[in-house]
């Protein structure tokens, strides 16, 4: 029986993205609880040359909304705004990314088998994909990237998280049944 | 149009795997270029209640390699086995590991789709039930990705000179 692309992709974004909002709400907690301010995590990196916790939480919007996004048009740019500032302006991202991916059609999504996406930034640098391979080879290790660095910054910070807390609600058989 | 359970995973598993490889090299080159002892970057740590680098590379191994040994059993538990404790031994795990998903039959991946699998912790209550195919797209996956990530991470803190294109590894664009 094969899978179709909203189930090999959707419901794991879900999952992860789902955890990275809940991240904030911890990180909110911790910031409170021990008189830090928030900017502190926001601005977290874990080198000096490395992109701000902000921006790793921003960039799995880019890589799930924003890719299906491009893929509809069959252009992704990467998005080069500037990142939510605020832990509640993140939080409130990532409520939008949520609402999207849940209402997505699964239908769409099959629909986008052997389409044709390009992926192009500035004039020089151009690939191109097929929009499958686009979202599982590039998208989909871009969104688990940015998450896993986003708690890996809070961890190092010392909030109070495991990878219980990463993984989120897994997917195992209801126990109602 | 539908997708095979192999296409949704074992690809992407392969990628990352090649461009988490490729990190070890770098380590490697940066350790000896910089006079650093591998051991820094093998027990190297983002906070110092986590897990080093060469349990993150490990965990690469078990949550692919391992994860479909558990699909073939319908039984899965943590491995508790060592890391490897050199980078050398590292690589070779990992290149273990790619020459074994490169075997894989992608018939038998789709036999595993509707299969039962249990996840337990010896010597402890702890019992998950799944679907075969819920756990290797919602557990192992996601495992997956976090090892090999913070892997990376810890690298990247260390001061080795890899920028994301190298987790990314060889992305899959038209011939």
């Amino acid at each position: 029986m094969p899978l179709t692309l909203h189930a090999a992709l959707i419901p794991g974004w879900q999952q992860i993205i789902g955890s990275a909002r809940k991240l904030i709400d911890t990180a909110r907690e911790h910031c409170a609880a021990h008189g830090i301010a928030e900017s502190d995590l926001v601005e977290a990196r874990l080198i000096a040359d490395m992109h701000p916790f902000s921006y790793q939480i921003k960039s799995c919007d880019v890589h799930s909304r924003g890719a299906i996004e491009g893929v509809r048009g069959g252009l992704f740019v990467p998005d080069r705004s500037e990142p939510p500032a605020t832990l509640d302006a993140l939080a409130e991202r990532l409520d939008t990314t949520l609402a999207f991916l849940a209402a997505l059609d699964p239908a769409e999504l099959d629909s986008f088998v052997g389409k044709d996406l390009v992926f192009t930034i500035g004039s020089k640098f151009r690939r191109e994909f097929t929009a499958e391979n686009f979202l599982l080879g590039f998208s989909q290790p871009n969104v688990y990237f940015h998450a896993t660095t986003a708690y890996a910054l809070l961890r190092m910070k010392g909030v109070a998280i495991g990878k219980a807390d990463y993984l989120g609600a897994l997917p195992v058989k209801s126990t109602a049944a | 149009m539908t997708l095979s359970l192999h296409a949704a995973l074992v690809p992407e598993w392969l990628q990352i795997l090649g461009g988490c490889r490729a990190v070890i090299d770098k380590a490697a080159a940066h350790c000896a270029e910089t006079g650093l002892d591998e051991t820094e970057l093998v027990e190297a740590r983002l906070a110092p209640d986590m897990r080093p680098f060469k349990y993150q590379i490990k965990s690469c191994t078990v949550h692919t390699r391992g994860a479909v040994e558990h699909a073939r059993t319908g039984l899965a538990a943590p491995d508790f086995n060592n890391s490897p404790g050199t980078l050398g031994a590292l690589a070779t795990q990992l290149g273990e590991t790619i020459a074994f998903l490169n075997e894989l039959d992608p018939a038998e991946f789709e036999s595993f789709i509707g299969r039962d699998l249990v996840f337990t912790i010896p010597g402890t209550e702890y019992r998950r039930d799944y679907a075969v195919e819920n756990f290797l797209l919602g557990f192992s996956r996601q495992n997956f990705h976090f090892h090999a990530v913070t892997a990376y991470a810890i690298l990247r803190m260390k001061g080795v000179n890899i920028g994301k294109v190298d987790y990314l590894g060889a992305w899959p664009v038209k011939a």
